[in-house]
């Protein structure tokens, strides 16, 4: 009895570590910590996502402050090293570029929340005509799509 | 002296302190060299209280009974140590299972106000995804010239 009592605090102890790993970034896509009140957040899941090969589309957008800039950019940073899939042994699936010594432009492939699909977090960066202020976009895709097909299939023309 | 105790054990005439006396004399003589009349005797004052018999009711006991009331409060504490993780590891599971990934849902909110209509969001969601995409490196300027749309 003993026994099953010690393995289940573990089970449930492991769970919460891993929660608590899995937090960071995720807790912008859950609205913790920016005032709802200056995002435009877009949610898509379902049917409407299919001609996509996408199954979840969520992004955030909103003004960000140079503190809040650059703990986003830390956040994304620990986040793409803890959660990037390297089952190939290879170098991570993904894309950065920076300006200025700060992150601009980044897609990372990630480890997917269902066995199922691929999984995609995006950031974007830039200055906004207020000083000190930043335009800044995250995106989490979830599908199954190749980095390639998702720029073939939304790059502007 | 032996004898007499004995003598006195075996007419039922000897007191209490007087038994001890002869317990402790019969468990001084080395067991090889102990006659039958002593091993008997030995076992019928074995089976006597160590302690006056007041103690009964003097003795400190306090020890016993911590111990008895600590491995009972022990047993409780992993009893509910039980059903906590047992509540926790179904509440977990709900809602890992509970998580809706198969609804249908479009929708937007732009500073704190709903937009719903569906093809306006699948038409922010197009701009986005167009600006992420809207960046030229060299990479992607290789991947287009060796995988012509």
């Amino acid at each position: 009895m003993r026994r099953l009592i010690f393995l289940m605090l573990c089970i449930t102890t492991t769970m919460s570590i891993q929660a608590q790993k899995d937090r960071g970034i995720n807790d912008i896509f859950e609205g913790n910590g920016i005032d709802k009140s200056r995002i435009t957040e877009t949610i898509i899941r379902g049917e409407q996502l299919e001609p996509y090969h996408l199954t979840v589309f969520h992004s955030i957008k909103f003004n960000a402050t140079e503190k809040e800039r650059n703990d986003i950019e830390k956040q994304f940073y620990a986040y793409i090293s803890q959660n990037a899939p390297r089952s190939d042994g290879g170098k991570p699936n993904s894309e950065m570029e920076s300006r200025g010594g700060h992150l601009y432009y980044a897609i990372a492939e990630v480890k997917p929340l269902s066995p199922f699909d691929r999984r995609y977090i995006c950031y974007q960066c830039s200055s906004t005509p207020t000083a000190g202020t930043f335009s800044l976009t995250l995106v989490s895709l979830e599908g199954k799509v190749s980095l390639q097909n998702l720029r073939k299939m939304f790059k502007k023309k | 002296m032996k004898q007499t105790l004995i003598d006195k054990y075996l007419n039922g005439e000897t007191s209490l302190q007087e038994e001890h006396t002869l317990s402790r004399l019969l468990q001084a003589i080395p067991p090889t060299q102990r006659t039958e009349t002593d091993k008997a005797l030995l076992l019928m004052l074995t089976a006597m209280p160590a302690q006056d018999e007041s103690d009964l009711f003097t003795a400190d006991y306090t020890e016993e009974y911590d111990r008895i009331v600590s491995a009972r409060k022990h047993r409780i504490w992993w009893r509910n140590m039980g059903i906590a993780a047992s509540i926790a590891l179904v509440v977990s599971l709900g809602f890992m299972l509970h998580t809706p990934t198969n609804e249908n849902i479009a929708v937007a909110y732009i500073n704190g106000t709903k937009v719903s209509d569906e093809q306006q969001v699948l038409t922010m969601m197009e701009s986005t995804m167009g600006d992420l995409f809207a960046h030229s490196n060299t990479e992607e300027e290789l991947y287009q010239l060796f995988n012509p749309e």
